[in-house]
């Protein structure tokens, strides 16, 4: 199959998601309610519940999709290991670190207006364990990959281990709240979060897609990009730290999600073969889809409990992921 | 004197200690007078010592008991996998005794806790079986890339049991760990249970030195690999199992001391075994002690202050190997 069909059929999944999504829910909506919402003639009602939760949640799902599936084919890419997620190298544990440290000193105190400090505050917690581990990971003036991965994981583990420091003194809705984290709720679904953060996710794709031809000269050996010219740890360096923003800004509206940063750079690859910038656009376009799909799922499977779409997420991702792993020595 | 009866006495004096600080320092301090007291007379009918006898004393032991298990559980998998860096929940054992306590806590609310114990084992021997393929691999990287990935999917399902069923401070206590709320009995239940374990793998040092070796030597020498390596991983899954269920998901511990007791008394089990169970026990009543002094904070916290350093110190400098 051409690449261009293989583009098409995923924007083509893309958009029947996005129906669905709009139309599922819920309160329900008919494919003619969405037909007099084009042409500006739907009621009121149907207008709020589009424009206001709809659309907002549709489009954090859409582009936070991207960015993360974005941030894992950079990370695999510079680590040169195709298992790498965001997830699993500490970005979400160090979110949710910023989240507990919201919960127990921010949101008791009352009569600021606190809707932009809670995504602040986790993306920054992500941020800065990604930074450290990443500092961390120099031996000898050299950045180490696989240490990278290592430190990362050992640092999910130990972080996770502090964010219970201060739940002893939560009471149960506290408690619930970061749960709600945990289990990957997309809680940033309105406008206001889509104004401060898509924004800046799309500069940094933007910034990276200028990388794709470094990216893509990586899966050569570290020496042989050195003789011919490249200076290998800069580029790594810069690339991480790309990767770590589009991830931490994704986390910190759209929850603790894992595996999308694993498994859409994998599915592009398959499909898309060698050239990475193919390879870059499948994976955004599988992100975005995998993302907005697991919320579909999450919202319509188990009605009217809704699944936080971390874990619908993770379930479809664990599966694959160990497929992965007993697909044998490719890995 | 040998060098080993020195390093013996040392530990033996540290577990005396550690048990007499353990039982004084906590939330209410005692003098060792009050400790001692209570421990001639524990039918004694103050206040005191009905305290120290029902609340502490049950703790501190869990802490030890729990803090051996994990340790020897550790030092096993680290054999097994040849894997410096293998540890229950690195490798995600914890994560399956976990999901598979909570999913029968929901299905039988009145389970005893023998059935979480026997829950727990099989959770977490379904993720020992994936962890024993993974180990054709050899690498260090994959392998704990694969426990990570692994854990990932099993508390994303656990979690998802946990918000159907509204579990959250259940829950909470296997995801935070602690050695607290323990009953005597359940203690006096599991410990005779961890003891002829750990001496089974002592019985099997030999045996799990060969392991040590690469595969084909271990071949050549004529062991039968594959059954001392079911046997040993066997019963390691089954005292992280354990563990799980009398303290939950305790992280780094089960790296920390064997990679401690190695550097001293080198890789030989029938040594390190032992070190390893005595060192690992009394690290956790202290872990656990400290815990209590900082108003019942998490001991994984504790625990992390140390064990992560430690883990990035390791792969640091030994990181060339494991690339």
């Amino acid at each position: 199959m051409r690449n261009s069909v293989k583009i098409l059929i995923l924007v083509a999944l893309i958009v029947v998601t996005i129906v669905f999504t709009l139309t599922t829910g819920t309160f329900k909506m008919s494919l003619t309610d969405i037909w007099a919402l084009v042409t500006g003639q739907a009621s009121s009602k149907i207008e709020l519940v589009f424009y206001k939760f709809r659309m907002p949640r549709l489009i954090i799902t859409l582009v936070c999709g991207a960015a993360l599936a974005l941030s894992g084919l950079i990370l695999q890419v510079v680590s040169k290991n195709p298992l790498s997620d965001p997830g699993i190298i500490g970005v979400n544990a160090g979110s949710g670190f910023g989240v507990v440290l919201f919960i127990a000193f921010v949101a008791g105190s009352s009569g600021v207006n606190h809707l932009y400090t809670l995504p602040l505050m986790s993306f920054v917690g992500g941020l800065l364990t990604v930074l450290l581990v990443f500092t961390l990971s120099f031996v000898g003036g050299k950045f180490s990959s696989n240490t990278f991965i290592l430190i990362g994981i050992a640092t999910a583990l130990g972080v996770t281990g502090f964010v219970y420091v201060f739940t002893s003194m939560f009471d149960d809705t506290q408690m619930d709240m970061l749960n709600r984290f945990f289990a990957g709720n997309i809680w940033g679904d309105s406008w206001q979060f889509v104004i401060v953060t898509i924004p800046y996710i799309v500069i940094i794709m933007v910034i990276t897609l200028f990388r794709v031809r470094e990216m893509s000269m990586m899966s050569l050996d570290d020496d042989m990009l050195e003789t011919l010219g490249m200076n290998v740890t800069r580029e790594k360096i810069i690339l991480i730290v790309l990767a770590a923003l589009l991830s931490s800004i994704s986390v910190s509206v759209a929850g603790s999600i894992s595996f999308i940063g694993l498994i859409a750079p994998h599915i592009a690859r398959m499909l898309f073969k060698v050239d990475m910038k193919i390879i870059f656009v499948g994976t955004l376009l599988i992100g975005a889809f995998l993302l907005s799909f697991a919320d579909l799922i999450g919202k319509t499977v188990a009605e009217p409990l809704i699944i936080p779409v971390g874990i619908v997420v993770s379930l479809i991702g664990g599966p694959y992921f160990l497929y992965l792993l007993f697909r044998g020595k490719t890995i | 004197m040998n060098r080993t009866y020195i390093l013996a006495s040392a530990l033996f004096i540290g577990v005396l200690a550690s048990f007499f600080l353990a039982m004084m320092i906590g939330v209410e301090h005692y003098s060792f007078q009050t400790v001692l007291n209570s421990l001639m007379h524990p039918g004694a009918d103050d206040t005191v010592t009905q305290t120290l006898m029902e609340i502490r004393l049950p703790r501190v032991l869990v802490a030890f008991l729990v803090g051996m298990m994990i340790s020897v559980a550790g030092l096993i998998m680290q054999t097994v996998t040849h894997n410096d860096l293998s540890e229950p929940s690195i490798l995600g054992i914890n994560a399956g005794a976990n999901l598979m306590i909570v999913l029968v806590v929901v299905l039988v609310p009145t389970i005893t806790f023998v059935g979480l114990v026997i829950s727990g084992f099989m959770g977490g021997a379904l993720v020992g079986i994936f962890i024993l393929m993974m180990t054709r691999y050899n690498s260090p990287v994959k392998l704990v890339l694969a426990g990570a990935g692994i854990s990932l999917l099993l508390l994303a399902l656990t979690n998802f049991i946990v918000i159907a069923n509204g579990l959250g401070q259940f829950a909470m206590f296997f995801t935070s760990g602690g050695a607290a709320g323990q009953t005597l009995s359940n203690v006096l239940m599991v410990t005779p249970v961890a003891i002829v374990l750990i001496l089974i793998l002592i019985l099997m040092s030999r045996e799990l030195d060969v392991l040590l070796l690469s595969d084909d030597v271990a071949h050549s020498i004529g062991q039968n690999q594959r059954i001392y390596k079911f046997v040993s991983l066997f019963i390691a899954i089954m005292l992280a199992a354990i563990s799980v269920a009398l303290v939950g998901n305790i992280i780094f511990l089960g790296m920390l001391v064997p990679h401690i007791v190695k550097m001293i008394v080198g890789h030989l089990h029938k040594k390190a075994l032992i070190f390893t169970a005595i060192l690992g026990g009394v690290f956790f009543v202290l872990a656990d002690m400290f815990a209590r002094m900082f108003s019942e904070m998490p001991v994984n916290a504790v625990i992390a202050m140390i064990g992560l350093p430690f883990f990035i110190y390791i792969i640091r400098r030994r990181g060339h190997t494991y690339a």
